[in-house]
């Protein structure tokens, strides 16, 4: 971690685990979230981010290790309500009891939180507002579509006014208007409290993130600010528009070949070329195109995005994965040879 | 702890709980004794020729008692199918998870629903048993009411208790249904247990009922006084029903959502 990185934690994990069975789904985690930061946590299907969040909010316990989450400690075997009164937390698919009314089932959870009940149905009444949720505030849940429910699951999460807001897949099942209000409302809320998000839509978490954190197979791979992943992990990249397919594949074939190319990709009408060093990349590039006597529409330098830096880490992961289990292969067929011999 | 009895109390009147088990209770009530006044009627019509059956003279006591035989069956099966699904329904549909994330006591959340729907199920008896006693009234004669007062008292320890198991089961199995079924089990193994050993049926959690059935007389039987044995089991039911809660409170304690 650089120094710029060292902050204030809001949450702090140091070699976290937990273990389902014969199943280790968190593993030696050691998380960073900076106070007051939105933290995008990023990973694919079953790479342990629910329970991880899950652990965070105090609802299941880790086998080993410890975080501690606004000022509180999480170990194996123990159970805070301090803990829970300054963390808001929104399940994957948030559930509420289906009789209550909208604002009746937020004066709820604000009473759990101690709220007196007038400062309890303000408060509804407001987050009510902020999530889109007003004219609404009356019916019964039970009625509610899935995007309703999420809407009044981060109401619900923010009542007791939480130090952190853990939040899992906060906008999976919102439209894409509702996708952005929701964001707008979780962007607003940077440096009043300390977000964590987990989603598989990396354009969400790149709008409002400004740390990330990326999970696979229960292991942190990474973390820090956006800005400093996007330049660690991600390589230049370049857009050619050209004119005819044959011309396409001829420039691509040139530019495959060049040592300084990492990697071309047809996109559409043009191709994205992946290079190595930008320096070379920029004085070479010129005079390949123009012995290539190619109809150049367009040329322009490709903004690195999340989804570029989380393909990557994720396919080095792998990679590592193959060449670990190839070597493990390759010791036990030479002990077996070995044996043989003997 | 308001906000959870507040919560558990609204649940009751919005569901329509509120009204399902006193409705069962009160519809035992009546038809217990209207059962009594007509079965010479219905024997007498369904007589065939060459068979002359000779009934006995059914009186209030045997009126009152075919309410509690009633409420032995089909009333504690009603509190097992309306509570079964008290714990592990909510397990289940993932509220007990969006509860416990917040700052609500595991210990508070079981007290609040043993005592509120425990109340509630011992209330919906007693109505019943008030309807019961009118209708003896209203179809025989006068009976001792303070004996059907102590009677119901017996009986409702051992109604507590069968709630209070139906939550535990709850809480122990991840399905309503599977603890529903698992519920059921107590109520054959209590009544067979004298069998096993005298005393145990006496002073067990089953001696509460017998004594009760005992007190109230049945057809040809006379009523017995009413002894030890059956308020040593009401105390025992009271006390195992509590100690079912507290077992309720550590399953949750332990329990991961």
């Amino acid at each position: 971690m650089n120094r710029s990185e060292v902050t204030t934690a809001a949450i702090e994990s140091h070699g976290l685990a937990r273990d389902f069975r014969h199943t280790r789904a968190v593993d030696d985690l050691n998380l960073h979230v900076p106070k007051g930061e939105i933290y995008g946590f990023l990973g694919p299907n079953g790479a342990g981010k629910t329970t991880t969040l899950k652990i965070l909010a105090g609802l299941i316990s880790p086998t080993a290790g410890k975080a501690i989450v606004a000022s509180e400690e999480i170990r194996p075997g123990t159970s805070s309500l301090d803990l829970r009164r300054r963390v808001g937390f929104l399940e994957e698919e948030p559930r509420f009891y289906p009789w209550m009314g909208a604002r009746e089932s937020l004066v709820f959870v604000g009473r759990l939180f101690g709220l007196e009940p007038q400062v309890a149905a303000v408060r509804a009444d407001g987050l009510l507002e902020a999530v889109g949720l007003a004219d609404r505030s009356g019916h019964k849940i039970k009625g509610f579509s899935r995007g309703m429910r999420q809407r009044l699951g981060i109401a619900q999460a923010l009542v007791g006014d939480p130090e952190v807001l853990l939040l899992d897949e906060p906008a999976s099942a919102l439209d894409p208007i509702g996708r952005k209000e929701i964001l707008g409302l979780i962007a607003s809320l940077r440096g009043q409290a300390t977000i964590v998000m987990s989603s598989h839509v990396l354009d969400d978490v790149q709008r409002v993130a400004g740390w990330v954190g990326v999970i696979r197979r229960g292991r942190l791979l990474t973390q820090g600010p956006l800005s400093t992943l996007l330049g660690r992990f991600t390589r230049p990249a370049y857009r050619l528009d050209i004119g005819g397919p044959a011309e396409r594949s001829r420039v691509s074939r040139a530019l495959a070949a060049e040592s300084w190319c990492v990697e071309v990709l047809e996109e559409g009408s043009g191709l994205k070329i992946v290079v190595e060093d930008q320096m070379i990349a920029e004085s070479r590039m010129p005079s390949l195109l123009a012995e290539s006597a190619a109809p150049l529409q367009g040329f322009r330098a490709v903004t690195p995005t999340l989804e570029d830096v989380f393909l990557q880490l994720i396919g080095d992961e792998d990679a590592r994965a193959t060449r670990e289990s190839a070597t493990r292969t390759a010791e036990r067929g030479a002990r077996s040879a070995e044996r043989g011999a003997r | 702890m308001r906000a959870l009895l507040g919560k558990e109390i609204r649940e009751l009147v919005k569901t329509s709980r509120l009204v399902i088990l006193p409705v069962v209770f009160v519809i035992l009530g009546i038809t217990g004794p209207a059962v009594i006044r007509l079965l010479p009627l219905i024997l007498e019509n369904a007589q065939t020729d060459g068979i002359d059956l000779t009934l006995p003279d059914f009186g209030p006591a045997d009126a009152f008692a075919s309410f509690l035989e009633m409420v032995r069956q089909m009333g504690m099966l009603a509190v097992i199918l309306l509570f079964m699904g008290i714990v592990a329904g909510e397990r289940k549909n993932g509220m007990l998870a969006s509860l416990f994330v917040k700052p609500v006591s595991r210990s508070h959340y079981v007290f609040v629903r043993w005592t509120v729907n425990g109340a509630y199920v011992l209330a919906s008896f007693f109505i019943g048993s008030a309807v019961a006693l009118a209708y003896t009234f209203l179809l025989f004669a006068s009976i001792d009411v303070g004996t059907v007062a102590l009677v119901t008292l017996l009986y409702a320890s051992y109604v507590l208790l069968v709630f209070s198991w139906t939550m535990f089961f709850s809480s122990l199995l991840p399905h309503p249904a599977a603890a529903g079924g698992l519920s059921l089990a107590p109520l054959f193994v209590l009544p067979a247990l004298g069998i096993l050993w005298g005393p145990l049926g006496d002073y067990g959690p089953y001696g509460a009922v017998a004594g009760a059935s005992a007190a109230i007389g049945a057809v040809g039987i006379p009523a017995e006084a009413l002894g030890s044995a059956p308020w040593f089991s009401a105390a025992l039911n009271l006390v195992l029903g509590v100690a079912l809660a507290a077992g309720t409170y550590l399953r949750l304690r332990r329990m991961e959502l």
